[in-house]
């Protein structure tokens, strides 16, 4: 019998271990092992809830396993194995110790029980992941980072609120499904959809993933937002709004996408696109869409992860990351087999029948349609549309084959281009052949769905259908080619929001506001330093008051009559026994009185407060 | 290599319309599943659609790439 642990913790303790491992090819090898000790881990790991832990009065459950949780779980080591192959010849260590604590927390994330452990985990992979972005050591990606870490510390912050005030109404930190109503609720579905990627909250992701490590890219693409996904899953299906912002989501990808030059957030924004899909499908809340959510988040990691590979072997190889630098240059010659890879996550992605997408995501438009939702309907299958147009043709023809711009000369052997490592072609290739597994035969996948499936993609109609659809949309690109192509720009998208007006607030800091706390510092400086003076000697303030009131009034009679000049020592001499007066310290013996006086006053006290109380009284 | 692939593209796009005139939509949710070859008017005209939603978005969504710096 194999005892079994909680998977997070299987890469959790790889990230510790594997900077002690200082031969490269022994820790290449223990980098391919945690995923498989965790494979196997997840096989071994029964239905139920276990791993219960006291603390402060709450449990805090680790392992919550059924069927959502363990579909998740398996697509998340999958990719993780697949992430760690194409990263192998990375001798970075901390990028794959970033890699690991952001693949176990996620998986922390995937089996918590309870919304405190969901809390910390989620917290541990947000910060984990922004070194994935931060290791390509340039001055884009520590921009990108940090207003990647800031967003997610905001997204952190609205989750923690919500959680305190879920847990304080009900008392209850079971994490499953929350009634969509109230500020707990709502900054809980707030902290959760700015991890998807849901507009507005989604800029973060196109701003940060192109700019992170040629590895790293690939594990950022799976995880944050997919996690994101499997808890909106459990806490939020059947919200409305989730239906409206997924379906809008998936358009707003798409065509942001077109106006994209740079490979990486060109794909960037069709993950945000394809989230959009499961986002719809979380908020219809139906079995089947939310079969469909599952399945395709399971797919969309995989052929997203190959898409991302593709494209990061090209930028490997080339160096170069924008549409307008590598068009015309004919890299299809040079890199056959990428291109093939890469075009089987094109195909899926495009939901090509027998390829994975194709089973999953229409399943999705198909629940929409169950529920009679026409514009829903109507809006993913316009995402369908704009997915083939930009990922399946214009990213592969502009990258691989394109015209070259008019005026622009290529010179021959510009491009030193050749295929990727062989580590990325296997992972590529691997990630290419469950794709197509997956999309010849879905009962692997429908198989472990939350729910039972009764739906049936490969049918005749199904097939014509998308086949129609993607068939004119690859002839509307070929009308369109030459308009379709990659210019030198960037496209602003609500990340101005806090680009642009983030210079205006750090000046505002770094200018007028330090200015002020520097004058109120002295202010309250100078407060401090003269109650702290005076403060010496208490029972003298009368006496220091009446010195400084008379030294300030000779002081203007004197400048007002002229007779500064003459009177100059008589002022130093004024000044100078204010100064003895403020220094003198407090001597007992000098304010001693006798008994008597100290009575006089208490009477005289007492009298005017009989006094008071008399008239009051009256 | 490239001919044929252009050429098999031309008679597959080319043949997919008629045959949805052959394929009964097995269950037609909507009224336009009931319109023969209907996907490939949407594909044809949501690719359209999605290119002018594109130019439009240009006129003010597309800057230079220094404009944060």
């Amino acid at each position: 019998m194999i005892d079994i642990v909680p998977p997070a913790f299987i890469f959790i303790l790889g990230a510790i271990l594997l900077p002690v491992v200082r031969e490269r090819r022994l820790r290449q090898v223990f980098q391919l092992l945690i995923p498989v000790i965790a494979f196997i881990d997840l096989l071994y790991m029964p239905e139920g809830t276990y791993w219960i832990y006291n603390f402060l009065g709450y449990d805090l459950i680790l392992g919550r396993v059924d069927k959502l949780s363990m579909c998740f779980g398996y697509v998340f080591v999958i990719v993780a194995f697949l992430g760690m192959v194409y990263a192998l010849h990375v001798r970075e260590v901390g990028q794959h110790v970033a890699a690991f604590l952001y693949i176990g927390s996620t998986l922390g994330v995937t089996f918590a029980g309870d919304i405190f452990t969901l809390f910390v985990f989620w917290e541990i992979m947000a910060v984990s992941s922004v070194f994935l972005i931060w290791y390509q050591r340039d001055k884009p990606a520590l921009d990108a980072g940090f207003r990647y870490i800031m967003v997610h510390i905001f997204g952190g912050c609205a989750l923690l609120a919500g959680i305190i005030i879920h847990v304080s109404n009900t008392g209850s930190t079971h994490f499953g499904f929350i009634e969509y109503g109230g500020l707990a609720s709502q900054l809980i579905l707030l902290g959760f959809i700015i991890n998807a990627a849901v507009p507005p909250f989604h800029a973060w992701l196109s701003d940060s993933y192109p700019e992170a490590t040629v590895t790293g890219s690939i594990f950022l693409t799976a995880f944050t937002t997919k996690s994101a996904v499997y808890v909106l899953l459990r806490t939020f299906p059947g919200v409305e709004l989730l239906v409206w912002l997924g379906a809008i989501m998936a358009v707003y990808g798409v065509v942001y996408a077109v106006l994209e030059n740079d490979i990486r957030r060109l794909l960037a924004y069709h993950i945000i696109s394809q989230v959009g899909y499961m986002v719809c499908g979380v908020g219809l809340g139906t079995e089947m869409s939310m079969n469909g959510t599952t399945a395709h988040a399971f797919c969309h990691i995989l052929y997203k992860a190959l898409l991302f590979m593709g494209v990061a072997a090209v930028i490997h190889v080339t160096g170069r990351r924008k549409l307008t630098e590598l068009q015309g240059r004919n890299l299809y010659k040079k890199m056959p087999i990428c291109l093939s890879l890469y075009m089987i996550g094109g195909f899926s992605i495009s939901a090509v029948p027998l390829f994975n997408g194709f089973i999953s995501k229409t399943m999705v438009v198909a629940a929409a349609g169950e529920l009679h939702r026409p514009i829903i309907h109507l809006l993913l299958h316009l995402a369908s549309i704009g997915t083939f147009l930009h990922t399946g043709l214009k990213l592969p023809y502009g990258t691989w084959f394109g015209r070259v711009p008019e005026g622009e000369k290529i010179e021959e052997g510009e491009i030193e281009a050749k295929e990727p490592p062989l580590n990325m072609l296997i992972a590529m290739g691997m990630a290419a052949f469950l794709c197509i597994l997956i999309g010849v035969y879905p009962k692997i996948l429908y198989s472990i769905l939350p729910y039972p499936v009764h739906y049936h993609p490969y049918t005749l109609n199904h097939i014509v259908s998308m086949m129609q659809l993607l068939l004119l949309t690859a002839v509307a690109f070929w009308l369109y080619i030459d308009k379709l192509g990659g210019e030198p720009t960037i496209s602003v998208d609500t990340d101005w929001f806090y680009r642009k007006p983030g210079v205006l607030i750090l000046w505002l800091c770094t200018h007028p506001l330090q200015d002020l706390r520097f004058r109120l510092q002295g202010f309250v400086t100078k407060i401090v330093a003269n109650v702290s003076s005076l403060s010496k000697n208490p029972i003298l303030l009368p006496e220091i008051a009446i010195r400084y009131i008379h030294l300030r009034i000779i002081n203007r009679l004197y400048h007002a009559f002229e007779l500064y000049e003459d009177k100059l020592d008589e002022l130093k001499e004024l000044e100078s026994r204010l100064v003895a007066v403020r220094e003198m310290r407090y001597d007992e013996n000098v304010y001693r009185r006798p008994i008597g006086f100290g009575v006089l006053v208490a009477v005289i006290l007492l009298f005017l407060y009989g006094l008071i109380y008399f008239i009051k009284l009256r | 290599m490239e001919k044929i692939l252009k050429r098999l593209f031309i008679i597959l796009a080319v043949l997919c319309i008629p045959v949805g005139f052959f394929i009964k939509h097995e269950h037609a949710i909507f009224f336009w599943h009931k319109i023969p070859s209907i996907e490939a008017i949407f594909g044809i005209l949501g690719a359209f659609l999605l290119i002018l939603a594109t130019w439009i978005l240009t006129s003010f969504a597309q800057k230079k790439e220094d404009f944060y710096d």
